[in-house]
């Protein structure tokens, strides 16, 4: 029913359209450049009027026309195609944003939370006591090289891992973004252990 | 159209996200510069995997009695002086985190101070990293008999240090330029952004030296 109501306001744009031609040919002959140039400004200035429904018109003119191609034989279904377009208001992308941001968690506001200087501090200090322990372990005679390792990545990835919450504020992301940053960095040390295991099974053979 | 690119065009203030379901009110900047990161820990995860099979294919990792033309014995990498480096860097994770909470209070003048400092620790670092490969008030590792290709334990050290050398480069370059925009007052008026974004960058450079120094010269 959109798609008729389309074309009869299509048709009424040109029927406006047509006579404002006439208008400036039969001006032609006065050679007045000014009152075409009047002419021309009235146009836009109607449009201007109705361009909320022109907006709406050009967006479903695209969709329309080729339809109305198609099925030339003016079909239910594509009557009902061009209805069920019309029916899905294009919608503005703010709107839509505002409305499902509603239910949010609370840890996409906590982003605007005030920066917590004394946290900072304390990451310093573990971070500067982990590196201390870390470079107390390498060193330690009498430790086996497989325990030192564990021990060494464990404090590498506790002091990366403090370095990526609190200093690049992943703590205060959403749980998808955490996602999207974790599981890709996880990726690298998957396949580490995948060659590890695969080595240890080739050990056994 | 015209009033709202007006709009855009006197623009000063802090440009608001609408809350995203996914993404909260993270910035474009600051997810693009994630996704960056996680190509760039890619890159770094092939380094270090490489270094990995390398070393664990190897029936000696490091080899003492490898001599080279002039004599030297391949040395072993010192670890104290890196420890230090290493304590260097996250000193200016600190600044830089301190220059993003002073930016985020409008701060002008501090956030200014702690970003300079921040690049001053970039700095030396790279000087740092300069006085171990090539020596500045002493011998470096080239001098002492540590050659690129001459082993993989020498090759894969240069590969990946000075990889993520470049990365401080690239990082003391990229603070610079905000700094010297936060100086000129680019970033009045609560529009942070940036600074937090050139701090993803740095925390990142400092995460993955965390990792480098471990894998390459503790275990």
């Amino acid at each position: 029913m959109a798609h008729d109501d389309d074309d009869k306001d299509d048709k009424n744009d040109k029927k406006e359209a047509e006579p404002a031609k006439a208008k400036d040919a039969s001006k032609k002959n006065g050679a007045d450049t000014a009152k075409k140039a009047e002419a021309l400004e009235t146009k836009p200035a109607k449009s201007e009027e109705k361009a909320p429904k022109d907006k709406d018109k050009e967006k479903d003119k695209d969709k329309d026309k080729p339809v109305e191609k198609k099925a030339a034989p003016a079909s239910d279904k594509a009557v009902k195609k061009a209805a069920s377009v019309k029916a899905e208001p294009k919608p503005e992308p703010k709107a839509v944003r505002k409305k499902s941001a509603e239910p949010l968690t609370p840890a996409a506001h906590a982003h605007e939370h005030a920066p917590n200087r004394r946290e900072y501090w304390v990451i310093f200090a573990v971070l500067f006591v982990l590196t201390v322990l870390e470079v107390g372990v390498a060193q330690m005679p009498g430790i086996s090289h497989t325990l030192m390792t564990i021990a060494l990545i464990s404090l590498a990835l506790t002091k990366a891992a403090c370095v990526g919450l609190f200093y690049m504020h992943l703590k205060h992301e959403t749980k998808i973004l955490k996602a999207t940053v974790a599981l890709p960095f996880a990726a690298p040390a998957v396949y580490a252990l995948v060659l590890i295991a695969e080595a240890a099974w080739r050990l056994t053979r | 159209m015209s009033a709202t690119a007006a709009d855009h065009a006197d623009h000063h203030g802090p440009i608001e996200y609408p809350e995203d379901p996914q993404y909260g009110r993270a910035t474009l900047g600051k997810l693009g510069m994630w996704i960056f990161l996680l190509s760039d820990a890619f890159s770094f995860g092939g380094l270090l995997l490489a270094y990995g099979i390398l070393r664990g294919g190897s029936k000696v990792w490091h080899d003492p009695n490898l001599v080279d033309a002039l004599g030297h014995h391949e040395p072993r990498l010192g670890i104290n002086f890196t420890a230090g480096l290493t304590f260097l860097l996250i000193c200016s994770s600190v600044t830089m985190v301190l220059a993003h909470a002073a930016a985020v209070e409008g701060k002008r003048k501090e956030t200014v101070k702690f970003l300079c400092l921040t690049i001053l620790g970039g700095i030396l670092f790279l000087c740092g990293q300069y006085q171990e490969y090539f020596g500045i008030w002493s011998e470096g590792l080239t001098h002492e008999g540590l050659h690129f290709g001459a082993s993989h334990y020498a090759t894969t050290f240069f590969v990946t240090t000075s990889f993520h050398g470049m990365h401080v480069f690239t990082g003391v370059t990229y603070l610079t330029v905000i700094m010297v925009r936060t100086a000129l007052g680019k970033y009045d008026g609560g529009d942070h952004n940036h600074i937090e974004v050139v701090g993803l960058f740095w925390h990142f450079v400092d995460l993955i030296w965390i990792l480098v120094f471990t894998f390459i010269y503790l275990i």
